[in-house]
């Protein structure tokens, strides 16, 4: 009897394809971000930066450097109608699962934010905020939004230096 | 939208600029007719005479009772509409609509509800002929100012969660408006953050503690409005 050896399934051409597919998408996985790596856990912890910007309607509609970050935004609506913009300041909050965390604004206002949880694809989070007297509470909300989405809050007329115009905050948060 | 009112055909356009007086000789006199047969071209009559009286009367005369920031608000999004008419017309070379067309149309969504505040107002107007809202110094008094009731701070939002107003206390001097810039020029953006994401935000739950605000959303971008308190007094818009 004469035995007839078979090729081995190891040895044919879909077979090479396949394996070279699945090292590629272990090799993915390995290079992967931490940040990219981890959005398929539910978020414990984020870091956020809120952007206190001053939006006037008096300008010649340039955007400066250090809100270039965020010039799509600016240049479309709602915000498109104002004809300068400028940052008053910036802060980190690190939040972490029901542990509000506070920022002042040199505008007076207080923000507390706080991470409610959230799937592996957005954050959800409680925001407080105050009156520019530090005090009276403005707004307590409940939102979701992908990591690194912008969100923003629009507060009242503000004056700073000659400028005048409506103050709002840029909330971007991601997880850690 | 149709650019048509009634079953003769009229347009908009040309229906308010009879309104505006601009139609002579046959023109005004076969539209006038038509007017006469047509209860809908009266009612889109009408209804550009209430808008013309709302603007130009009793909301001016009592502009002093809205709250500023929501006022300001109303006029932001009249503005928005004309400009995306203007722009649109423009863009197509066609002849921009009367003034009163345009703001009709822009105040389409809450053509009613300011009917409804314009005829509140002109009541209060009769009933209290002798009060006055604004004070001595032409500030508007603290009690004159409308607000949204207070609301009920335990009270679940849509998903049941329940937001955390901070208490309210006796509020402490606010820092000085004006002094910004000076303290702080633009200082240097955050660079420890990705760029940020163009994504839509999804609202579970908001509590305006004892102000108003609303919730915007054009496009990807949310926007939650917020009245607060004007300071500095200078409106940015002359009323």
């Amino acid at each position: 009897m004469t035995l007839r050896r078979s090729k081995s399934i190891f040895a044919t051409a879909p077979f090479f394809g396949l394996a070279t597919a699945l090292a590629g998408t272990l090799a993915v996985g390995v290079v992967a971000t931490p940040a990219e790596a981890n959005a398929a856990e539910p978020a414990k912890a984020g870091q956020c930066k809120v952007h206190a910007v001053l939006a006037s309607k008096e300008g010649d509609g340039t955007i400066p450097k250090n809100l270039e970050f965020m010039k799509e935004w600016l240049t479309d609506e709602p915000y498109d109608r104002y004809k300068s913009f400028h940052l008053l300041g910036s802060k980190k909050i690190a939040v972490e699962l029901e542990k509000p965390a506070n920022a002042t604004f040199k505008t007076g206002h207080k923000m507390k934010l706080s991470l409610l949880g959230g799937d592996e694809k957005k954050l959800k989070l409680h925001l407080d905020l105050t009156h520019r007297d530090g005090e009276k509470n403005l707004v307590a909300m409940d939102y979701s939004i992908e990591d690194n989405g912008l969100f923003f809050v629009q507060g009242g007329k503000h004056k700073s230096g000659e400028v005048t115009g409506r103050i709002f905050w840029a909330i971007q948060c991601a997880r850690r | 939208m149709t650019n048509t009112v009634g079953t003769s055909g009229v347009s908009r356009e040309e229906l308010a600029r009879h309104f505006d007086g601009e139609l002579t000789g046959a023109e005004a006199h076969e539209l006038a007719a038509q007017i006469d047969a047509d209860p809908e071209l009266q009612a889109e009559l009408a209804q550009l005479g209430i808008i013309q009286g709302l603007v130009s009367e009793t909301l001016m005369a009592k502009a002093e009772a809205v709250p500023q920031a929501r006022f300001e608000q109303m006029w932001d999004e009249i503005d928005r509409t004309l400009d995306r008419e203007a722009k649109a017309s423009t863009a197509s070379g066609a002849q921009p609509a009367s003034f009163w067309s345009r703001m009709m149309e822009a105040l389409r969504p809450v053509r009613w509800p300011l009917a409804g505040a314009a005829a509140a107002a002109a009541v209060a107007l009769v009933v209290f002929s002798g009060g006055d809202d604004v004070g001595p110094d032409g500030a508007n008094k603290a009690d004159a100012v409308a607000s949204a009731p207070q609301p009920d701070a335990t009270a679940p939002t849509q998903d049941g969660a329940t937001p955390k107003p901070a208490p309210t206390k006796a509020p402490k001097a606010a820092p000085p408006a004006g002094d910004m810039m000076a303290q702080a020029p633009d200082p240097e953006p955050a660079d420890d953050m990705p760029k940020p994401k163009k994504v839509e935000a999804e609202i579970h739950g908001v509590e305006f503690s004892g102000h108003t605000g609303r919730i915007s959303k054009t496009g990807t971008v949310t926007v939650l409005y917020l009245e607060e308190e004007a300071e500095p007094k200078d409106s940015e818009r002359s009323l």
